[in-house]
């Protein structure tokens, strides 16, 4: 960086409003059902890293003897298998824990994939008018135009299954919505004075894109991108339990849940530790993300 | 108005071109489509002839025109496993997935909207309170594991309900809940905070000043305007649902589209893929150009913004 450069910069800065993280940090403390969902993304998270270390059976494990054993609380449960077996036998605890790990994987690999594609795009788009714009918006109706679920069905019974798959399958079809969002936010932002201020100093378009217009994109791509791993993480679980997800011998909830349905009339816990796992942690995601769509976003903010 | 829905039709023109090109393309993404399709027991023979048969050894623009002129006439090919034409199959259970995704669409909607009122009326209360804590867990169950739980408890435990297949209205119950609950959800959220918003307008001081009685308040002035959003959201919902849809019919074994696009994907029979995604997604574009057209009637900021 020039010393030219460095100066254009922090005079711009200088007049770019700054947001303080301490009102972050104050203001989730006093949202309880924030700090709740804190918890569980952490506990989640945890459980996720720790895995292999606290898991207390090996997720694999075929116990053909040891099938369908109900939870521990329950007459015919032993504290081996806390929350019971499923119907080759295996510790459902063990397999959530590991379960943990592909959703977490899958819902933050491929919104950081599809928000890197969609906000560049929407940034050039924006930023550059013309063509390239008509280009992508119209390429971003006919997205739109698909079932999220149906095109991700389609792409997945093409590539086959397989955790890569399932992240390039979920970014594909993720990428829209952020390149929609902050094309509008660009849209607006050139016209404003600070992009004016950094054209007649001669700042290059890429720079004044990356490091003028991008910053003010940030908030609303945050808040779009909480969301967008919670509805990740769904969708993982609905293609795996479709059978078009990770392969099977891959622990995941969608796929503990399908499992689970060939012997729902013979036990209820193979159906329900699982799917209590994917809501739970789908809750904690959205209501930080309600939490910070209303601090980030206070336009947004309705009531 | 009328520039406005020559226009609307006419972006739509475009998109069915796209989805067309996308359900067409899907194929290729894995390299030849020929090795989607067969069996790993024939010989390079019948592979080669296979490949013939299906045109999968022409230039792919050849093979898109065909496609895409077929598929005007309602030809998607045969179904590679019953050599039924594809897009008929598709067609016979095209009611079933419909009545599925509308009476979902009618469950969320007429759920949502006294749910949404009781909180707004009753803002920062107990009802409020339940209510908005019912909406956020409903947007955070999965469906096919609400559906589970429902065929455990009142399928199973108390067999209240058949649990699998159509034919009563009783069969319609369970999954139209399963699938309209995240949307019920969703628009009960949405309603709550439009309608906070049109509370808080000057033409609701006036008929509140006027001496209107509460209820006409909220009912005549505030929630006319608070709906338009709605109606937006509510057309876009239908993509979720009809995508949802295929997931709930392959829980209850409902005899939809959806669960038929599943068993081909299952048994690579992509005619009938193809075939149920061109529709599908037709259906799609075609409700929200009309959803589009129902909201600038109602609200002229819309179309004189576009004329």
């Amino acid at each position: 960086m020039t010393e030219r450069e460095d100066a254009q910069d922090s005079i711009l800065h200088a007049i770019q409003p700054r947001r303080g993280r301490a009102l972050l940090v104050r203001s989730l403390l006093k949202s309880k059902l924030a700090l709740i969902g804190m918890v569980i993304i952490v506990l989640a998270a945890a459980t996720a890293l720790t895995a292999p270390l606290l898991a207390p059976a090996d997720p694999s494990r075929v116990a053909v003897a040891e099938r369908l054993r109900p939870p521990m609380w329950q007459e015919g449960g032993t504290s081996d298998n806390i929350l019971g077996t499923d119907s080759l036998g295996r510790d459902i605890l063990s397999r959530m824990m590991y379960g943990a790990r592909v959703s977490l994987l899958v819902g933050c690999v491929s919104v950081f994939l599809a928000g890197l594609i969609g906000v560049s795009l929407g940034l050039v788009a924006g930023y550059l008018g013309g063509w390239p714009d008509t280009v992508l918006m119209r390429i971003a109706d006919i997205q739109m135009a698909f079932p999220f679920i149906l095109l991700a069905i389609t792409l997945m019974a093409v590539l086959g299954s397989s955790l890569g798959n399932i992240i390039i399958t979920l970014a594909i079809t993720g990428w829209v919505s952020y390149a929609r969002m902050v094309r509008g936010q660009v849209l607006s932002l050139r016209e404003k004075e600070f992009v004016d201020a950094a054209r007649c100093v001669g700042v290059p378009r890429l720079r004044i894109m990356w490091r003028h217009i991008l910053p003010n994109t940030i908030s609303p791509i945050i808040v779009l991108a909480s969301f967008g791993v919670s509805a990740a993480i769904v969708a993982e679980a609905g293609l795996s339990f479709l059978g078009l997800g990770v392969p099977l011998s891959v622990p995941s909830w969608g796929a503990m849940l399908s499992q689970a349905r060939e012997v729902q009339s013979k036990a209820w816990w193979p159906a329900v530790f699982p799917g209590l796992a994917i809501t739970a942690t789908v809750f904690g995601i959205n209501v930080v993300g309600d939490w910070l769509r209303d601090v980030l976003d206070p336009h947004l903010r309705k009531d | 108005m009328v520039t406005y829905i020559i226009r609307r039709l006419l972006q739509g023109i475009v998109v069915l071109f796209g989805i067309s090109f996308v359900s067409f393309g899907a194929m290729f993404l894995a390299g030849d489509p020929t090795n989607l399709m067969i069996n790993e027991t024939w010989t390079q023979d019948q592979i080669d002839d296979f490949r013939h048969r299906m045109g999968f050894d022409r230039p792919w623009p050849v093979q898109y025109v065909d496609f895409l002129s077929n598929a005007v006439r309602g030809d998607f090919g045969t179904s590679i496993r019953t050599t039924d034409p594809a897009f008929s199959l598709v067609i016979e259970r095209m009611p079933a997935t419909l009545q599925l995704t509308f009476a979902s669409l009618l469950f969320s909607t007429l759920g949502a909207i006294p749910l949404g009122i009781i909180s707004a009326v009753k803002r920062n209360t107990l009802p409020d309170y339940l209510s908005m804590s019912f909406a956020i867990l409903g947007q955070a169950v999965p469906l096919f594991w609400l559906g589970i739980l429902m065929i455990q408890l009142f399928g199973l435990q108390l067999r209240w309900l058949p649990i699998s297949g159509r034919g009563t209205i009783k069969h319609l119950i369970m999954p139209a809940i399963a699938l309209g609950t995240f949307s019920l959800a969703a628009n009960a959220r949405l309603i709550r905070s439009s309608l906070l918003e049109a509370l808080g307008q000057a033409y609701v001081v006036t008929a509140r000043s006027k001496g209107l009685a509460e209820r006409v308040v909220v009912i005549r002035h505030a929630l006319r305007n608070a709906l338009i959003p709605v109606v937006v959201i509510v057309g876009l919902q239908l993509g979720t649902l009809l995508g949802g849809a295929i997931i709930t019919e392959t829980i209850f074994a409902w005899p939809g589209v959806g669960r038929l696009t599943v068993n081909s994907i299952y048994n690579r029979d992509f005619p009938v893929v193809q075939a149920s995604v061109t529709l599908l997604a037709s259906i799609f574009v075609v409700t929200n150009i009309g959803v589009d057209i129902i909201c600038a009637y109602l609200d002229p900021r819309i179309r004189l913004a576009v004329d």
